[in-house]
């Protein structure tokens, strides 16, 4: 057996390795997705998802997420036909795309907590900043990771390493993504609708 | 170079069922009940066109145990946010409405209400 085999075994464990993790991060959004469910009309007498969520700031984030998971794709696709300039510039693109969406998530929390609504308000609001705030923090570690990717490609260049290591970041980001598909119809969608 | 159709298929598929979504929730015409039907299903139909294109599973040369494992997620998943909403809207099948509970503590259990109030 030759080495390049031996690498091509390693990734596919690698690979897998990082899925199953993916998969067990599932198991945590879908409590807290529960969790949400459950609680989203025990507001405590206070405001519910009809008065402080606004549709068309939260369809610009979710455009931003999505758009960001298609250029991750490219991204990859292009660093695998060798082509580095364009894979680093549609990395660059999604990291952007995702720091915006991370910058609104806050400007939309700190609203809601300056306004008297924050995570201490009601079970209803608990639940949201929980659930929410669990993505957003995913969002923030992988724009990071994605950050040091940037770094390292533009440093080092491609190698099989690399690759790799790029290949499990794209899981991760677009991972994230299909987990905002369900915040953005279940907690926003069905909330501004009161259901 | 032309650009890879799973992903070119994807986006545009998810940016149409996002805004499809969004305008179904946003309109307000249907009924509450036909509304979460329509706007869940939407939702699925994405997570499984994601899935697909930019997770790339079931896809041929994946291998088997990534499909194996997803399946076993979604079984949970399912196991998690269903069973704890079916249990969480029963829970008051078999307690006495807040109506009857005043009553039922005067006179099945014998406390009495304190004077002060």
């Amino acid at each position: 057996m030759n080495n390049h085999m031996l690498a091509g075994q390693a990734t596919e464990k690698t690979l897998l390795g990082f899925w199953v993790y993916l998969m067990s991060d599932c198991a945590l959004f879908a409590s807290l997705f529960a969790v949400y469910a459950v609680l989203r009309h025990s507001t405590a007498g206070g405001e519910g998802a009809v008065e402080l969520f606004q549709p068309p700031f939260v369809l610009a984030e979710t455009i931003l997420l999505l758009t960001s998971s298609f250029t991750c794709g490219l991204s990859l696709w292009y660093a695998r036909q060798s082509q580095l300039q364009t894979a680093r510039r549609l990395l660059a693109v999604t990291l952007a795309l995702g720091a915006t969406f991370l910058g609104m998530e806050l400007y939309e929390f700190h609203a809601l907590y300056t306004e008297g609504n924050g995570w201490q308000r009601s079970a209803f609001l608990s639940a949201f900043f929980t659930l929410v705030g669990t993505h957003g923090l995913h969002i923030a570690i992988g724009t990071i990771w994605g950050g040091v990717l940037l770094w390292r490609l533009r440093v080092v260049g491609l190698n099989e390493h690399l690759l790799r290591k790029f290949t499990l970041f794209s899981m991760f980001w677009h991972f994230l993504d299909v987990v905002w598909i369900f915040i953005f119809s279940v907690v926003y969608l069905l909330g501004v609708m009161n259901i | 170079m032309s650009l890879p159709r799973g992903y070119l298929v994807g986006f545009g598929g998810s940016l149409l069922l996002t805004l499809l979504a969004y305008s179904v929730a946003t309109a307000g015409s249907l009924a509450p009940a036909a509304a979460l039907f329509v706007v869940m299903l939407l939702a699925l139909v994405q997570f499984g066109l994601q899935a697909r294109t930019f997770l790339h599973v079931g896809e041929r040369g994946q291998p088997g145990w990534n499909s194996i494992t997803f399946g076993f997620m979604l079984l949970v998943v399912a196991i998690l946010v269903l069973g704890s909403l079916w249990i969480m809207t029963h829970l008051g099948e078999h307690s006495l409405p807040p109506e009857q509970l005043d009553s039922s503590i005067i006179h099945d259990e014998g406390v009495q209400p304190s004077k002060n109030e």
